[in-house]
């Protein structure tokens, strides 16, 4: 078998939550050796939030934080103790790579910022994100990625022009933030494998997530224009909308985006008498009589089934089911890459977990295991990173420094 | 000429600076190789000799809607070198051909086989530079049922899962209304171009990486995904509410001039936030009795299992709410919730990114430099890196600008040569 990508690189994950735990398991998912730092003292927020395996709540049963940290150990450490924090440091000492996601303070505050760790580990990558930021006047305040995707323009650009502003689902910005982290991190790595040097990374989600928004910056300091939400409409296409279709709550997308799409639409539908009218014949007549020709679109759409509507209408109109997370799995080209993963969790059984975006034709990203129950991989982990004895390990674990639960508890 | 001197004020040089990247993407792909250009990388954009199609989407330039004022080529194609390339002729195939000898990585979002169909393929790039990345970014992937359906935003939005979760939930689905599925492809493009950089150089072998848009917009659903299996149930929109254990609570108040999101919680961490509200309204108005008398850190979701009725408060609460804050602007709003540790965010628009004074004091928007024009405001780097510091590009170029430095200066094509492929279109 080929070798993974970061077969041999060591990364001892401190981060939380998002987009921490997600930049880890990039390097998780090609060979890394990852250790996850967890307690059940001080919880990652991702344990206590839903879905959970048959609806039960419990650290060790949430599929929030399964799917963020498969293919990684657990090493437990109550870092209230002394204890727990030294061995924090240990790890930062036997790791080629240190991930954090704390508020800005907490790593030094810990005996781990840069400049500690790197005293002795001179080739260290550490990479910290935040919301904002390690400087600046808005460095400390915490958040999440929904009140992020809020401070970063994503919910204005969200919904009807009539209506308030709605949210993205879910924290939005942490799933842009984590493939800037990611990029910037084996760019690191690369020149580290180059030069001999590590360095400091500092990500601020806000700095990430506006890239995306490069050209809308440039259009208000160069024109002064500020987009705003607009429904499902775009500028240069009609129609484009979402229809309904059959059953409760299904919905077809279909967008038209060149006058010869318009055409073949025409004839797809049967070519309608209304259709032939010149309110309907270009895209500007199109956009601007767009209410009562999405009402023609729906009125044809909503007596058929979505999915059949799809493959109906495909490859020669743009057109796509609005698919609830069931469809996701019967998604003919989803099935084809294989993209959610089934692994056997020491406590959840067999769960599903989000797989990779990107087909590697030589080094097949692999998860490698299902995600840790908190400190499930303490003992080994311990031993084989730090050489610590069966005995040292047991005193950490009765003195609460290092927490062991699950199948190895 | 020294036009792409990457080197940064403080003389760092970027973290990939010795690898040599041709981008031939449209629109839907130009992220990657700017991403990958921001961390070093030198990035020759090869585009067709009438130009990138993609250059004629807006917003443009004082919107003047021609090939050289799009704001979305501008800023995306920011510090990457322009040439002009007929791939289909056999002359400037041998062309490219020559370039990814020495190039280490191809980036690209043709529709799938097409790059193949006339000899540039993965196994034809593989031949001439067996280190050769090639990153392909489509819609849907290079193989598979979907692989040749159309695929804009629109369409990515529904079939990646988020659009359903996303708007009123008594109206149709939205998607965000400026594009975002391939930007996450892009995004995606580059992180897998890195990886694959990386292994190409300790191991000697390059390989070929196939992105589906629509997966990298998938993974956007956050937790949402694993809900049919583990719960069998499917999360629905929600709109500007929140539900938790049976209880409603609005997620978006209306300010003085615009909205702002909080999202009320129980429990230690959202009860305090609470009770600073409480703290700082008393200054200006009546807080009701029922609310100031309530546990709110005792509130916690265990609390509203027990006894469900408890869950109305937070109702009344959103009520409450939407008197308080339109007493104040935004501004002033998320002021005081920095000062008061409150967790809200302020539902900013662009023109108040452009302003925010913690992206200012961070140096994230630099000037970049367009001939015969002011200066104009980027958004600039977007991580801080102690050794390889983030390059900010020149503007981006014209249609074939670098032509000869490239053609002439690298590829080492006579200046006679030179003006026949020019005349001939094959550049």
């Amino acid at each position: 078998m080929a070798n993974l990508i970061f077969e041999g690189l060591k990364v001892w994950d401190m981060s939380w939550v998002g987009v921490g735990p997600l930049t880890a398991r990039y390097l998780a998912d090609n060979g890394a050796t990852v250790i996850r730092m967890d307690s059940s003292k001080r919880v990652d927020i991702l344990r206590i939030s839903p879905p959970f395996q048959q609806g039960k709540p419990g650290f060790n049963n949430s599929m929030f934080y399964g799917d963020f940290n498969c293919s990684k150990l657990g090493l437990g450490l109550d870092m209230s103790t002394e204890e727990a924090r030294e061995v924090a440091r240990e790890m930062a000492q036997w790791a080629d790579v240190v991930l954090e996601s704390l508020t800005p303070g907490n790593m030094a505050k810990w005996g781990l910022s840069y400049e500690e760790v790197s005293k002795d580990n001179p080739g260290v990558v550490m990479l910290s994100t935040c919301m904002q930021g390690q400087t600046g006047p808005r460095a400390h305040y915490p958040g999440f990625g929904n009140l992020m995707a809020s401070n970063s323009g994503y919910y204005e650009i969200t919904g009807w022009p009539d209506a308030e502003p709605v949210p993205v689902y879910g924290a939005y910005t942490d799933f842009i933030a984590h493939r800037f982290t990611t990029a910037a991190l084996v760019a690191a790595l690369d020149h580290k494998a180059r030069t001999g040097k590590g360095q400091y990374i500092d990500i601020s989600q806000f700095e990430a997530a506006v890239q995306y928004f490069g050209p809308e910056v440039l259009d208000y300091t160069v024109n002064g224009h500020t987009p705003t939400r607009n429904g499902n409409a775009d500028p240069v296409a009609a129609p484009h909308a979402a229809y309904p279709c059959i059953g409760e709550d299904r919905w077809i997308a279909i967008a038209i985006e060149t006058d010869q799409e318009w055409q073949t639409f025409k004839e797809k539908m049967g070519n309608p008498e209304w259709a032939e009218k010149n309110k309907f014949s270009t895209l500007s007549a199109r956009k601007e009589n767009e209410d009562e020709l999405n009402q023609h679109v729906a009125a044809w759409t909503v007596g058929q089934n979505d999915k059949e509507l799809q493959y109906f209408l495909q490859p020669d109109i743009a057109a796509g089911s609005v698919q609830d997370q069931f469809d996701l799995y019967e998604d003919a080209q989803t099935l084809y890459r294989g993209y959610f993963v089934d692994l056997e969790h020491s406590e959840m059984g067999k769960v599903p977990y989000n797989g990779t975006q990107t087909l590697f034709s030589k080094t097949p990203t692999t998860l490698s295991k299902a995600s840790p129950c908190v400190g499930e991989d303490s003992r080994q982990v311990l031993k084989d990173c730090l050489g610590f004895s069966d005995q040292r390990i047991d005193s950490l674990v009765a003195s609460g420094a290092v927490e062991i639960t699950g199948p190895n508890a | 000429m020294n036009s792409q001197s990457k080197a940064t004020s403080s003389g760092t040089v970027g973290a990939l600076a010795p690898y040599r990247i041709l981008d031939l993407t449209d629109h839907r792909g130009w992220l990657a190789g700017k991403m990958l250009g921001d961390l070093g990388a030198k990035i020759i954009k090869i585009e067709p000799v009438d130009g990138d199609p993609g250059r004629h989407r807006g917003p443009f330039f004082e919107d003047k809607a021609d090939a050289d004022h799009s704001l979305k080529w501008w800023f995306f194609n920011q510090g990457k070198r322009g040439v002009s390339l007929n791939l289909e002729s056999a002359e400037g195939k041998a062309l490219f051909e020559k370039m990814v000898a020495s190039a280490d990585a191809v980036i690209e979002s043709f529709e799938p086989g097409w790059l193949d169909s006339i000899g540039l393929g993965y196994k034809n790039l593989e031949a001439i530079n067996p280190k050769i990345v090639m990153t392909s970014i489509t819609p849907f992937g290079q193989g598979g049922p979907h692989a040749g359906f159309k695929g804009p935003d629109l369409i990515l939005a529904a079939l990646c899962g988020t659009m359903y979760l996303c708007g009123d939930p008594e109206r149709p689905p939205v998607r965000i209304s400026i594009p975002q599925g391939y930007m996450h492809g892009a995004a995606e493009g580059a992180v897998s171009t890195t990886m694959g950089l990386y292994h190409a150089r300790s191991t000697g072998v390059g390989q070929h990486a196939d992105v589906s848009s629509q997966l990298a917009y998938t993974r956007a659903l956050m937790n949402a995904t694993p809900f049919p299996k583990l719960e069998n149930r499917s999360l629905k929109r929600t709109g500007i509410w929140t539900e938790s254990v049976g209880s409603f609570r609005r997620v978006i108040y209306p300010a003085k001039d615009g909205y702002i999101t909080m999202m009320i919680n129980g429990g230690m961490l959202g009860g305090k936030s609470i009770e600073a509200i409480f703290e700082w309204a008393k200054e200006t108005i009546e807080v009701p009795e029922k609310l100031l008398n309530t546990d709110w850190q005792g509130l916690d979701a265990a609390a509203i299992i027990q006894d469900p009725k408890k869950g109305l408060l937070f109702t009344e609460l959103s009520e409450w709410l939407m008197d308080f804050y339109p007493l104040f602007d935004k501004e002033t709003i998320y002021a005081e919730a920095l000062k008061r540790r409150i967790l809200l965010a302020p539902v900013s628009t662009i023109a108040d990114i452009c302003e925010d004074e913690q992206l200012i004091a961070r140096g994230y928007f630099v000037d970049v430099k367009h001939e015969d024009k002011d200066a104009v405001t980027y958004p600039g780097p977007w991580a801080k890196m102690s050794e390889t510091e983030i390059q900010v590009g020149a503007r981006a170029p014209h249609v074939g600008e670098h032509n000869r430095e490239v053609f002439v200066g690298e590829l080492g094509v006579s200046e006679v040569e030179f003006e026949r492929l020019v005349e001939t279109r094959i550049i």
